[in-house]
């Protein structure tokens, strides 16, 4: 007899596993589906469907032609593109170094290092990051949204944990070659780790791409906000708690404007998945393991 | 996706706001402050001469109406105010508009002040976080808009320590050198005194509060949205109601306000005969209206989903046929979306069809915009500016700073009214909200693509000041409210609501009352009744 899973499963089991899982792929793409629709619905099939619409009946692009039409949209694309690319190159760059160095058991004093790492793990509250910002004279600068988040201790540890794990002997017999730090991280560390890397470089990337509340804090010029912000401003106005207690009340945006916005927001980072599908599944399940 | 680190800063950033500006002071804000406030003069009150209404307003708080733009409008100021350029730090509740550089409207609005006019614009939520590192950091701007009911703490000492006393520049008749802010009625005035001093100019807006609001349409089935007892509210609803239309939008406590007009639950707190005060929740027209509201609901009225964000398309589609808006001017939201559609007021009336109900006017402003600490020469610069932005409705500063330049931002329509352009869309919205909450005009109600809807709003605004009833306590401050109001409030809601919909019973009510008092209430109603100013009336009398 065989084994039970290499039996073919009968029809039924293939219908219910089907069924489940269909079901499960509809509740992730008519939310998705009804985000989109609804930035292509007319006023009419806005207001017939009471707020969001599955199917627009008049589909137009007027949403996304006032969105683009002179207002901040296009420079925050291209702010929240550069805050990202910029800002995952140079967190990358800075996390590897720092994992790759304090892998490494020759350092001296380690655990000391360790411990002063262990605190960025804290946050340091706005108002002294505030100052901290403006005394490197960041204010109002793109940098400003890059520099601060530069380091997350929580990817630090999951590289460095990783690093630890590539074996002893391939890099030893990398230094008897003559072989530096550099080469050996470079043409040994970093090919053994690209899941991980790519791992934590989405992660960074997904930060960068969403953060909004140090745009709030450090940029006076709307003209450098980037897109979370003000995806931020059109979908919360009229929406107001305290703008409604003040008698103060912007009516809200056209439903079909808010979802283009949305659309806008998610459109770019969504793309990046596809490209890094394969090394996640491999990095989180590598991570699983060896943790 | 959130990342750890992500996570952590803005859960830093939360604790950090609450105990920041703690450490500013030990909030002493209510010592003396009443006594103080009694002795001060208010600014003369001159109304601005020169406009004339088609519908004259009161002091009552009845907004003066106009057909149509005031032809040739005229000038408001002699001078322009500014001779160097002036930082601001305000919010804006629209989207925000295209920097200086690129905006010809504010340009020119520049060049009208005679300096330029640096405007850091916050959002909401996010604001007090804004206003707090900036003070923290010691890098104040010129001006600083500060928002009554946004929870930023001890005003009193932070206005003591870093800002500018105003009062010898506004008080009694200092004011008239600055026509436009002489203009503005002592009640909102009122709201930009703290400590017996004063530090700003007002920024009114309506001072009407919430009404409910329904689709004749809808309602026509059941003879109109008007009433004069509960229990008939209750039949048309349950008549309106099937499964796939309902009467209520699932604001609970938005609704519970509106109920609570009817069972004559007092605006905020009442003041009783020997001026000591008792809190809205601690009525019982309150608990009455609660009982109310979870009947309606058990009879499912109400609109099944709690968390619907907005339903104005709703009632305009007739899916649901009431819901409570900001004020009697909210019709225009309506008009927005069906411009066939001019949706009917709720007149409060008495839940027996006997007892007196009530009608609760907002606060009236939106707080004030204090200065830095400065000079005398800077400080009337600045008045200037305050005084120029304040403009009225209907004169040539008005339209700079609301609507720009003819002929490029907007243009005027077969009626003479001023329409945004194309190029006005684009730049005013997000300015426009900027500078209207750190100074504004008295306000006016004016639609002009519908002159009709201005005469019926105020009829809709006598009819709902007969039960008009103000906030005792607003325009006074209290340090608890600031710190803990809001989260008290929210845990009191949150109990109320699940009394309304049915999670819990009725006696959870007197639970959370007491929760209510002992976190922080009883300490509200003590510091609140040590500033009640005395002009303030015995509720009901």
């Amino acid at each position: 007899m065989r084994p039970i899973w290499k039996e073919r499963p009968s029809p039924g089991y293939q219908a219910i596993k089907a069924l489940v899982l269909g079901g499960f792929a509809l509740v992730i793409v008519i939310p998705i589906l009804v985000v989109i629709s609804t930035s292509l619905a007319s006023d009419r099939d806005i207001i017939d469907a009471g707020g969001y619409v599955l199917w627009p009946s008049h589909p137009t692009l007027k949403a996304y032609q006032t969105l683009f039409g002179g207002g901040l949209m296009g420079r925050a694309i291209l702010v929240s593109v550069f805050v990202t690319l910029v800002g995952t190159a140079i967190a990358l760059a800075v996390t590897i170094a720092l994992a790759y160095a304090t892998s490494r058991p020759v350092l001296f004093g380690r655990p000391v290092l360790l411990m002063v790492l262990f605190t960025l793990l804290f946050a340091p509250g706005i108002i002294p990051m505030f100052l901290m910002v403006k005394q490197l004279g960041l204010l109002d600068s793109l940098w400003s949204l890059i520099l601060p988040g530069a380091l997350g201790a929580f990817n630090f540890v999951v590289l460095r944990t990783f690093f630890m794990n590539v074996p002893g002997e391939l890099l030893e017999s990398a230094r008897i070659d003559g072989a530096s730090d550099f080469t050996i991280l470079r043409r040994i560390v970093l090919p053994l780790s690209k899941a991980v890397v790519a791992v934590v470089g989405l992660f960074y990337a997904v930060g960068f791409w969403n953060a909004f509340f140090n745009a709030l804090l450090y940029l006076n010029d709307t003209s450098k906000w980037p897109v979370q912000v003000i995806l931020r401003t059109y979908v919360l106005q009229g929406k107001s708690l305290s703008a409604d207690q003040l008698g103060v009340h912007p009516p809200s945006q056209p439903q079909s404007l808010q979802m283009a916005v949305v659309v806008v927001a998610l459109v770019p980072i969504a793309m990046v998945y596809p490209f890094l599908q394969r090394h996640f599944t491999k990095g989180v399940i590598t991570g699983a393991v060896k943790g | 996706m959130i990342s750890r680190r992500r996570f952590l800063q803005v859960t830093g950033a939360a604790i950090a706001t609450s105990t920041t500006l703690a450490a500013c002071g030990d909030g002493g804000a209510s010592s003396g402050g009443a006594k103080a406030s009694g002795e001060l003069t208010l600014p003369t009150y001159k109304p601005f001469e020169g406009l004339h209404p088609d519908f004259p307003g009161a002091e009552s708080g009845l907004e003066p109406g106009f057909l149509k733009f005031p032809a040739d409008a005229i000038s408001s100021v002699k001078a322009p105010p500014l001779k160097s350029s002036v930082t601001a730090l305000t919010e804006t509740f629209a989207t925000p508009p295209p920097p200086m550089g690129s905006n010809p409207m504010w340009q020119a609005l520049n060049s009208a002040l005679g300096g330029e006019l640096k405007l850091t614009i916050g959002t909401d939520p996010g604001y007090p976080e804004k206003f707090a590192t900036l003070l923290a950091s010691d890098s104040l701007p010129d001006l600083m808009w500060l928002p009554p009911n946004q929870g930023i703490p001890n005003i009193g000492p932070m206005l003591e320590a870093k800002f500018q006393d105003l009062t010898k520049y506004l008080s009694g008749d200092a004011v008239l050198e600055y026509p436009n802010l002489a203009a503005l009625k002592p009640a909102s005035w009122r709201t930009a005194v703290v400590n017996g001093k004063i530090w700003g100019a007002p920024i009114p807006s309506t001072p009407f509060g919430q009404v409910m609001m329904g689709n004749p349409k809808t309602w026509a089935k059941v003879g109109g949205l008007q009433c004069s007892t509960a229990d008939e509210f209750f039949a048309k609803c349950k008549e309106l109601s099937n499964g796939t239309n309902y009467a209520l939008e699932p604001a609970i406590i938005n609704m519970l306000h509106m109920f609570g007009e009817w069972f004559g639950a007092p605006n905020g707190w009442r003041v009783n005969q020997d001026r000591s005060l008792t809190y809205l929740y601690e009525t019982d027209n309150y608990k009455a209206a609660v009982e109310y509201a979870a009947k309606l609901w058990a009879a499912k009225v109400f609109y099944p989903d709690l968390n619907l964000a907005d339903a104005t398309p709703k009632t305009v589609n007739g899916q649901i046929a009431a819901q409570v808006t900001v004020g009697p001017r909210a019709t225009a939201d309506f008009r927005n979306l069906d411009p066939t559609l001019f949706v009917d007021t709720m007149i409060p009336f008495g839940h027996d069809g006997k007892a007196k109900p009530t009608y609760d006017m907002g606060y009236g402003t939106v707080g004030f915009t204090p200065f830095k600490k400065t000079d005398e020469g800077r400080i009337r610069e600045l008045l200037a500016l305050m005084d120029y932005l304040s403009a009225p409705f209907g004169t040539k500063e008005y339209l700079i700073k609301n609507f720009g330049v003819e002929g490029q931002q907007y243009q005027l329509d077969a009626q003479k009214n001023p329409v945004l352009t194309k190029a006005g869309n684009q730049q005013a919205p997000g300015l426009v909200s900027a500078l209207q909450i750190m100074n504004s005009p008295e306000s006016v109600i004016f639609n002009p693509a519908y002159p009709e809807d201005t005469r019926k709003i105020y009829a809709t605004e006598q009819k709902l000041l007969k039960y008009a009833m103000r906030n005792p306590t607003a325009g006074t401050y209290s340090d608890t409210s600031s710190k803990l109001g809001p989260k008290l409030t929210a845990a009191f809601r949150d109990t109320i609501v699940d009394i309304v919909t049915g999670r819990q019973k009725m006696d959870a009510y007197d639970a959370a009352l007491k929760r209510w008092k002992s976190g922080g209430g009883d300490k509200m109603r003590d510091e609140f009744a040590a500033v009640l100013p005395s002009s303030v009336p015995v509720t009901g009398s």
